[in-house]
Formats: C-alpha cells, structure tokens, sequence
C-alpha cells in the first residue's frame, strides 16, 4: 500500500521532470551563459592587467610581468629593477584599479536594487560627495602633510558615512522608500559640494592642487597598505552583497511584494545601504571621485546577464575591473610621457557609452512606474468616488 | 475547517475610520469574494490579513495551519495571530498578489516565478530539478509556462497578473489573497483568470480571497461573497443569498436584475441603469 503510493509519487516526479525538461534545460543554459560572460570579463581583466603592468618608461614584456609578480611572490627575484619597478609603481596601481572597479560596481549594482532607481550609484547617493568634502577639510588644515596622507584618508572615510546616516535617519522619520532616500542623497550631496567649494575658494594655491588632484579620481597610489585596507573593504563589502543578492531580487517588485515572499524589504535596506556605503567609503577614501563605473558597470551587466543579482553582482564588479584597467591604459598611453587620471577617462568613456545604451535600447531595460505606490492610487479612487456622487 | 479567523477588525488611518469590526472566518478549499464600491475598505481589509497594516482592535488569525510552514515556537499553538509571524513564516502561509504591482527591472517570467521559493528553498537547493519542478507547475498552472524566457517588462498587463499568481502559487500558500486581480484585464481574459482560481482551489485545497467590485464575475465563481459598505459588513454568505437586486441597489446604487441561469449554471446579474432614489 505504503509502496505503491511511494512509487506513484515517484512516478509523478519523474514524469513532472520530463514534462518541464525543456523549459528546465533552456534556464539552465541561461545561467551558463551568465557564468560565461563573467568568466570572460575576468580573463579580459587578466589581459588589460599585464597590459597596464607593460606600460611604462623601463620595459617589461606582457608576459614577463606577470613572471616578475609571480617571482616576487615566491621569493626567488631575478631582475631586481623590474621587480623594484613592479611593486613600487605599477602593481599596487593595476591592483588599485581593479578594486576599484570591482568595489564600485557592485557598490552601484547593489544600490540601484535597492534604490530601485538606475541613477542610483555612490555619486549621486552622496557617499562620494562626502569623501570629497571630508578630504577637502583635511587638506585645507593641512593634514596631508603629515607621513603617509592617511589623515585625509581617514576624513574622507569619516564624512563619506554622513550621507548615509543622514539617508537613515530620514528614511526613520519618513517609512524607507527608494524615492525619499534618493533625494535625500541628492540634496546631501549639494551641500557637501558647496560646502568643498566654499573651503576651496580660501585655501592656499597649493592646497588647491592637492584638493583638485583628489578630486579628479586616480588610482596611481603608491603605498601598499593602502592597497590592503582597500583589498579588505572591497572583499568584505563585495562578499556581503553577493550574500544578500537573493533578497536584492525580491525588492525590485515593492516592498509589499517582498514583504509578501517573504523579505523585510525595510530591514534589508538599511543593512545594504550600510555595507555599501562602508564598502563605497572603503575605495573613495584612497582614490577620489572616480564616477561613472557605479553607474554604467551594472547598466551594461544588466544587458547580457539579466537583473537576476547573483550573477549581477559579480558581472559588474568583473566588468568594472577591466573597464577601469582599461581607462588606466588608456590614460597613460593617449597623451605620450603624461598620463592622465582615471576618473577623467571613466567619465569620457562612460558617459557616452550611457548615451549610446539609452539611445539605442529598443526595449526600455528600466521603467519608472510612479503608480507604483499603491496607497496613493487608493487616495486617488477615494477622489473618484466623491467626484461622481456631486 | 477555519483556516481564516477575522475577529473584530477595526482601522483607522488616522482619525478616519477605515473598518469597523469586522468578523468572519474562511475556509479551505473555498473562494471568497469580498465585494464592495471603491473606498468601501475592501483592500484595507487585504492588508489586514496579510499583515501589512496593524488593525487597532481585533486581529487575524490564522486556524489549522500546515506546522511545517511554521517555526518550532508556533507549531504548537493552533491559533496564531498573522501579526506575531515573521515575514519569512507568513509567506510560507499566505500570499498576495497585489493589484497594481510592477518590477523595476527585466527579469524573465521563470526568474520571477522563482522568487516566490524565496522562504522555501535555501540557496543551494533552488537549482535541484525537484524545486525546478515546482515553479514549472506553478508556471504550468496558470499558463505562463509557453513564455518562460521573456522579459517581464514586454508582457501585457494579463500575462504579468498571471505571472504574479504563478509566483504566489510557488510559494505553496494555504490561503492566497487576490486584490482586484480582474482589473484591467479583457473580458475573455477576466474570465479565464476566475476559471483559474477555481481550478487552483480545486487542485490545491487552499484558501483563495478575491478582493473585487465586480459583481458578475463574483456572483458567478465565488463560494461565498462578503460585501463590504463603508468599513463595514453589510451582507454576507452564499452568491445565491447575497447577490439580490435589494442589496445592489443599496450598496452599489445600480438597478439589477437578478436571477438563477440555467446556461451558467449560477448566478447572473444583469445591471439596467443607476437607481436615482424612488423613479
């Protein structure tokens, strides 16, 4: 008895499998392709690294660079200028680059789920705009002067948090939805960049370089403990929004829906916010305002891989790697003997390439909805009513 | 068997009184249609049962419920109030399919679908064929499966309601809450779509409520109607007892015609015009 139901449910099951094999097969060939695409950012990622490595007044083969890291690394050197070149100069800038890219396009994946807005990225949420105004201050009172500019560093970290708190504290007062906290970003945001401005208009010449110079967004920085501060924040932070990516899908439906599956979409938003903005902080700090790969990374990824976060995540942080390691060749290889800043080049190649994806979509890959506040529309309907009784 | 036990709810949003003590109870295996003009309270009273608003008096609770959908600390308990579960229980119990929901980005129907397994499966065993199986069923069910792989955004408005009822469905609810799931949709599609619920609750033994104002449709596929006036419960029971051309005229302010259809095999109900009072 007990058999025979086992065996027909057996039986069913398997049916089922067959019945739905297709479908099955073609989602899972889906994912392959994800898998393939992040998988070929990574190795395009390897390739712009021994490039940029490559580039420089001594040279060093593509191939040989990575032998030199790889000797240095196992201890046996044996050519001591190019090691000394190596690790000195270019590869804690190529590892600058690609922490960047990664911590900052995740960074941005991970708001514009949350936010549910595509214009969401460490800019315009303020973080950015508070490292800037935190360094600001610390050069204006002559801090960069002490031994390694770690005091701008950590004013930078420090006044970065503010747009956050600030986001929760008003998001508290007002229930937490995506609208309020985008323009609370925003108006933070302007203030921090008068308040920088402010300081910058009475600082001393040279102060003012130092501000513009951080301003503009470079990874060409020189000290490996930096460079370790930035692997753990960007590993950390990366690793806890890959965590959370499930929960991240959930939310792009409304918190009503989320809630309805299952997600404290409020909870979940403040958490993600938090860990974002430490990782955003964590890569601002050292390197300024590199904008615009928070903000076409994930817009790109989101093209080939889909909106599903688990591979977003991932694809856009690889992406933002080799799109950063590729604006830093190109900076140092357009103008000869110069090289020019890497947040010059995110924006002069991001920007149009945002242009191009919104020209050219056929299908619109995001909508604004703004009846998506049901509550509103119930007012509304309320309206309709009293309308039609006089 | 309850399943649904809808004890004295009132709410106001602020100083407006939105409900005003309502008590009924529901049952498997059954579609309960909650019926009522615009602003009557009907999707208050929604959001009551899923626990998105806090009544101020009274509570809902859910009876004879599946123990393995709960954490240890509840599964004892035969009664429990919805508000006192966390989100991932509820949902495990209950889903909602919200009337005017949209996604931000473009997902493909089977991603969505999958979603609702969110308190089900864990990260790792979402890819198993068994939970595969699952959502297809639920895709199966109510025909979206033919369409597994589009963009969510590209779909009409009848296709992605039946994509939010499918990922409902995934979530195996017991009790599964519809909010005017008829809006907007084609004639032919409004009917599909109830010939659905029907087939759910057949196949499924779950409890379906159906937030509507359409007095057709409910009259026809609801087990039982309550209606709603003003916060308040004016009539409620079978379609046969509530759908009289007294209570149209009153609730609704429509002259009707009424009566059993030998064709449908239920209640029709046929509006002649607006009543204005006494002509």
């Amino acid at each position: 008895m007990t058999g025979d139901i086992v065996r027909r449910s057996v039986d069913a099951w398997m049916d089922e499998s067959e019945e739905f094999e297709e479908e099955i097969s073609d989602f899972r060939k889906g994912t392959l392709r994800r898998l393939a695409f992040i998988a070929a950012c990574i190795a395009a990622a390897f390739i712009a690294a021994g490039i940029g490595m490559n580039i420089g007044d001594y040279r060093i083969d593509f191939f040989e660079t990575y032998r030199v890291v790889w000797a240095h690394l196992t201890g046996n050197v044996y050519d001591e200028t190019a090691d000394w070149i190596m690790f000195q100069w270019r590869l804690p800038r190529i590892c600058c680059d690609v922490l960047a890219g990664v911590g900052l396009a995740a960074a941005g994946a991970v708001m514009q789920s949350i936010l549910r807005n595509p214009l969401a990225d460490p800019y315009t949420t303020g973080i950015s705009s508070g490292a800037a105004f935190g360094a600001t201050v610390a050069m204006a009172l002559g801090l960069s002067l002490t031994a390694s500019g770690f005091a701008v560093v950590a004013n930078a970290f420090f006044f970065a948090l503010i747009p956050t708190a600030v986001i929760l504290a008003v998001s508290k007062l007002r229930s937490a939805s995506p609208a309020t906290m985008i323009m609370t970003g925003i108006a933070i945001m302007y203030m921090f960049n008068a308040t920088s401005t402010l300081i910058r208009l009475y600082a001393d010449p040279d102060t003012q370089a130092a501000i513009f110079a951080w301003t503009v967004g470079t990874t060409d920085i020189r000290e490996w403990s930096h460079v370790l501060m930035m692997t753990a924040f960007v590993i950390a932070g990366t690793f806890a929004c890959q965590l959370m990516a499930r929960r991240l899908n959930v939310i792009a439906a409304g918190d009503e829906s989320a809630r309805s599956i299952g997600v404290n979409a409020e909870r979940l938003r403040v958490i993600a916010l938090l860990v974002v903005s430490l990782l955003a902080a964590g890569i601002v700090s050292f390197t300024g305002l590199i904008g615009f790969v928070g903000l076409v990374c994930p817009h790109i990824a989101r093209l080939i891989v889909g909106s599903d976060s688990r591979y977003l995540i991932p694809a856009s942080a690889a992406f933002g790697a080799l799109l950063l390691l590729a604006a830093d060749i190109i900076g140092h290889v357009v103008v000869y003997g110069h090289s020019i800043q890497v947040g010059v080049i995110t924006a002069f190649l991001g920007a149009p390439i945002l242009l191009y994806l919104i020209i050219k979509q056929g299908k619109e890959v995001w909508r604004w909805n703004p009846s998506s506040k049901s509550k509103g529309c119930r007012a509304g309907t309320g309206d309709a009513r009293t309308c039609s009784k006089a | 068997m309850a399943v649904l036990d809808i004890d004295g709810v009132s709410f106001s949003h602020g100083s407006k009184k939105i409900l005003d003590g309502l008590a009924f109870k529901a049952r498997k295996g059954e579609v309960v249609g909650i019926l009522g003009q615009n602003g009557s309270g009907k999707t208050t009273l929604l959001n009551c049962i899923n626990a998105e608003y806090r009544p101020q008096k009274g509570a809902v609770r859910l009876l004879n419920f599946s123990e393995e959908s709960m954490d240890p600390s509840h599964r004892k308990c035969g009664s429990i109030d919805v508000r006192e579960l966390s989100e991932h229980e509820r949902s495990r119990v209950m889903a909602t399919v919200e009337q005017n929901s949209h996604m931000n980005f473009p997902f493909s129907v089977m991603e969505v679908v999958r979603m609702g397994r969110y308190s089900r499966a864990g990260m790792l065993d979402e890819n198993t064929d068994a939970e595969m199986d699952i959502v297809c069923s639920a895709m199966e069910s109510t025909g979206v499966l033919g369409f597994s792989d589009r963009d969510v955004s590209e779909l009409s408005g009848g296709e992605w309601r039946r994509v939010m009822i499918a990922q409902a469905l995934a979530q195996e609810p017991e009790v599964l809450l519809l909010d005017e799931p008829t809006l907007h949709l084609d004639i032919n599609h409004q009917f599909d779509l109830m010939d659905l619920c029907r087939t759910i609750v057949s196949e499924r033994d779950i409890l379906i409520i159906i937030v509507t104002h359409d007095l057709q449709l409910a009259a026809r596929y609801c087990d039982r109607i309550i209606v709603m006036q003003n916060g308040r419960i004016v009539s409620m029971g079978t379609a046969e007892e509530v759908i009289t051309a007294e209570m149209i005229r009153e609730v609704f302010g429509m002259k009707a015609r009424v009566g059993y259809d030998e064709e449908i095999g239920g209640m029709s109900v046929f509006l002649i015009g607006r009543d204005r009072g006494g002509t």
